[in-house]
């Protein structure tokens, strides 16, 4: 079971957009795949039209495997599960460190109910400051979205150095850039700048600014849902093919 | 995904949708707009073993559906002219349908048209909670209607109410038995070994003549399949059939007039006379790969002459059986005992037949098993082979009266010594089946037209290994038997034979 972490510690970058499409394309290519909404604003439950579990709201809750699994919701898609939680930080911590210990209660709730998940995608909170390094310890990659804008630029540096601080290996990172306009003469200096500076960090594919996102919200569907050929759809595909590349083995950690 | 629980509902005739949606409150019934309408086959083996063990095959669409209560259906593609489950690409019919009858075809129970469409509950966000399909099968007798439903992980509300309201529309659960007897009311349950029930107050003329009756009726139910040439069980089960009866009319000495029973003999011979060619070319071909590998590889192509051999012999005949099973003579003559065996009062019985049936079993029974004893107790490891063959003779009579007389005896006993014999029996068998293959494997190479020239050199070679391997093999079965025999003839065995057959004062 391989675990995605999506995160970025600024919002508005097209995390939860990134998080919803990579794993309808990981349910789509055939792996059982399990989304977690952690990210109280971003609603990637709300993209398949999942209702927020009362349940989850319980204090209860973690001490609980069984209604952990119980909150789990089949989409309206093959392959794809949806945890759609409101989970608070200390939950979160929890709720890793039980997924990636192997003997944990939650691991054999998992195999128990559905056979476990090939991949696990995490729409993280955006939340550099108090957020665990748990989660980056936990996921096998972490997919960072970053505009090229000097705002982002620096949110990304801050990331970095938070990694190297916390004696995190940077290479888990798979950063990528989000919302590109080309036409934007700013953006192209950008994204120079940082891939001369990160290189290794940056995927190659770049996500188009497109309204096909946006439109994400309007159908309530993951834009590869219906927008496949164009071009947000194809980078889209572009990115799952290349994150999908690093997971099973890419590059070594 | 879908949860792993499903639930299949079976109603008779069509379903009122509307209604069942009024049940559902805040959720909606959708339907998938295109309603498919297609051809399909009932699927069972002769011996209906789906039906049996309560399982239905639907043919449609080029695919396989099995159904079974309390799991989702199976699905798997057909492949065009698939006879037999090992004609079928891999999957799990496949899978299924190989273990249980892979000697067996498949046969059409019922055919006719199948509607085929799939429902959706959705919230007032228009997500589903739940899939179901429906298949609505109708054949010229009657209709049935399938709902499976396949809930999705985490919501249980719309499956629960969809549920209800199918059970209260008059829903039961999926038996293969009902949707067998709407869709083919017309098929009968084949049984190859019919189970006989009786009170205990029958003559053992009765028994006789109720055995024979049932056999006849296996015979018959086998006729049309082995005119068709469908597969090699219809015949096999023909023979078996006929065997039984005649073993019913040498083993019940004295129930028949010593005339009747031999005519019964001579008529009863005759029918199964021309069935014995057939019945050993098939043996032969169907284990040809294990022939195969009996010997070395470059042995092979020496039996592959043989083998061309029997299935050219068999074309030539398998085609005069049918002639001989659509012929006038057979027809009137099996009528004719088919007619006497129903209103036996036209029989001369002998002097046994008036007998209490429960009197006479215990006496046959236990004749029978004191003659296993004493032929056994002169087998020793250098008697001749012939003595091997009478106690495996001995050993079968006394298996047909246990099988015969089981319905008189108590509780499961006979049921119980039979197979307790098993494991003897099968090295006698054994035994036999190389002893008489080594016979004529051995006519085979000395008188048939294949066997000249080059090849037949060949062919000569990979049979003299054959035969020297059965003779082997035949060897070790012989070694063994003994050994059987003493795990059968156990103080228990002897114990239970004794107190099953000489209650009530029996005859000892």
């Amino acid at each position: 079971m391989k675990i995605i972490a999506c995160y970025s510690n600024k919002g508005g970058v097209g995390k939860t957009a990134a998080a919803v499409n990579l794993a309808y394309a990981y349910a789509q290519s055939g792996a059982r795949t399990l989304l977690c909404d952690l990210d109280p604003q971003g609603a990637s439950s709300f993209y398949f039209r999942v209702k927020p579990s009362k349940k989850l709201k319980d204090t209860q809750f973690f001490e609980d495997v069984d209604r952990f699994t119980r909150a789990i919701r089949g989409s309206d898609y093959e392959n794809l599960d949806i945890l759609p939680a409101n989970l608070t930080f200390r939950d979160f911590d929890v709720f890793l460190s039980r997924m990636k210990n192997s003997r944990s209660r939650l691991k054999k709730a998992l195999k128990a109910v559905d056979g476990d998940y090939d991949v696990i995608i995490l729409d993280c909170p955006p939340n550099i400051s108090s957020l665990s390094e748990a989660v980056f310890k936990a996921a096998d990659r972490v997919v960072v979205p970053v505009i090229p804008t000097t705002l982002s630029e620096r949110s990304f540096e801050q990331l970095i150095a938070f990694f190297k601080e916390s004696g995190l290996k940077t290479a888990k990172l798979l950063a990528f850039f989000s919302m590109v306009q080309g036409r934007k003469t700013l953006h192209g200096e950008t994204m120079a700048r940082l891939r001369d500076s990160y290189g290794k960090l940056f995927l190659t594919t770049e996500l188009p600014f497109s309204t096909d996102v946006e439109k994400m919200g309007v159908y309530r569907e993951p834009a590869l849902c219906f927008a496949k050929t164009r071009p947000a759809g194809r980078a889209y595909l572009a990115l799952f093919d290349e994150v999908n590349a690093h997971v099973s083995g890419g590059r070594q950690l | 995904m879908t949860a792993e629980v499903s639930h299949s509902f079976l109603l008779d005739g069509a379903v009122e949708w509307s209604e069942i949606a009024t049940a559902l409150g805040d959720l909606r019934l959708e339907f998938d707009t295109e309603d498919m309408s297609l051809s399909f086959r009932m699927l069972d083996c002769h011996d209906q073993l789906l039906r049996k063990s309560g399982r239905v095959l639907l043919e449609f669409d080029d695919s396989l559906t099995m159904l079974a209560a309390g799991t989702p259906p199976q699905r798997q593609a057909t492949a065009e002219a698939a006879r037999f489950p090992a004609d079928l690409p891999e999957g799990p019919v496949k899978r299924l349908t190989e273990t249980t009858f892979p000697l067996r075809c498949f046969l059409a129970m019922a055919s006719g048209t199948l509607h085929l469409n799939s429902l959706l509950v959705v919230d007032d966000e228009a997500k589903t909670h739940l899939r179901g399909e429906i298949l609505t099968v109708g054949s010229d007798a009657g209709h049935v209607t399938l709902v499976t439903l396949s809930p999705l992980r985490g919501y249980t509300r719309a499956p629960d109410r969809l549920g209800a309201a199918l059970l209260a529309h008059g829903a039961g659960p999926l038996e293969a038995e009902h949707i067998f007897t709407t869709l083919a009311p017309n098929v009968t349950r084949y049984v190859a070994k019919p189970k006989m029930r009786f009170s205990g107050h029958e003559t053992a003329f009765d028994v006789a003549v109720e055995t024979i009756r049932n056999y006849i009726a296996v015979a018959r139910a086998n006729e049309a399949g082995v005119i068709g040439d469908l597969d090699t069980e219809f015949l096999h089960d023909y023979r078996v059939a006929l065997r039984k009866v005649r073993s019913v009319l040498s083993l019940f000495k004295g129930v028949f007039g010593s005339v009747q029973t031999a005519e019964l003999k001579a008529a009863f011979s005759d029918l199964m006379a021309p069935t014995g060619r057939v019945r050993d070319l098939d043996v032969y071909l169907m284990d040809r790969a294990a022939y195969d590998a009996l010997v070395p590889e470059q042995l092979r192509p020496g039996l592959s002459v043989m083998f061309d051999a029997f299935a050219a012999e068999r074309d030539g005949a398998q085609a005069k059986l049918v002639k001989h099973l659509k012929s006038k003579g057979y027809q009137k003559k099996i009528s004719a005992l088919e007619e006497q065996f129903a209103h036996p009062d036209g029989f001369v019985r002998g002097e046994a037949g008036g007998l209490s049936a429960e009197a006479y079993a215990r006496k046959l029974v236990w004749k029978s098993y004191r003659k296993i004893c004493k032929i056994a107790a002169h087998i020793g490891d250098d008697t001749v082979d012939e003595d091997v063959h009478e106690l495996r003779i001995a050993c079968k009579k006394f298996r047909y009266l246990l099988e015969f007389f089981a319905p008189l005896f108590p509780g499961k006993s006979a049921k119980r010594l039979i197979k307790r014999m098993k494991a003897l029996q099968d090295t006698l068998g054994v035994f036999n089946d190389c002893s008489v293959q080594k016979d004529s494997l051995a006519t085979f190479m000395s008188t048939h037209p294949a066997v000249t020239g080059a090849r037949g050199l060949e062919a000569a070679q990979s049979i003299g290994a054959l035969i020297a391997i059965l003779d082997q093999r035949q060897r070790a079965e012989r070694a063994q038997v003994m050994t059987y025999f003493d795990q059968f003839n156990s103080a228990e065995t002897r114990a239970e034979i004794k107190a099953l057959c000489q209650r009530k004062g029996a005859a000892a």
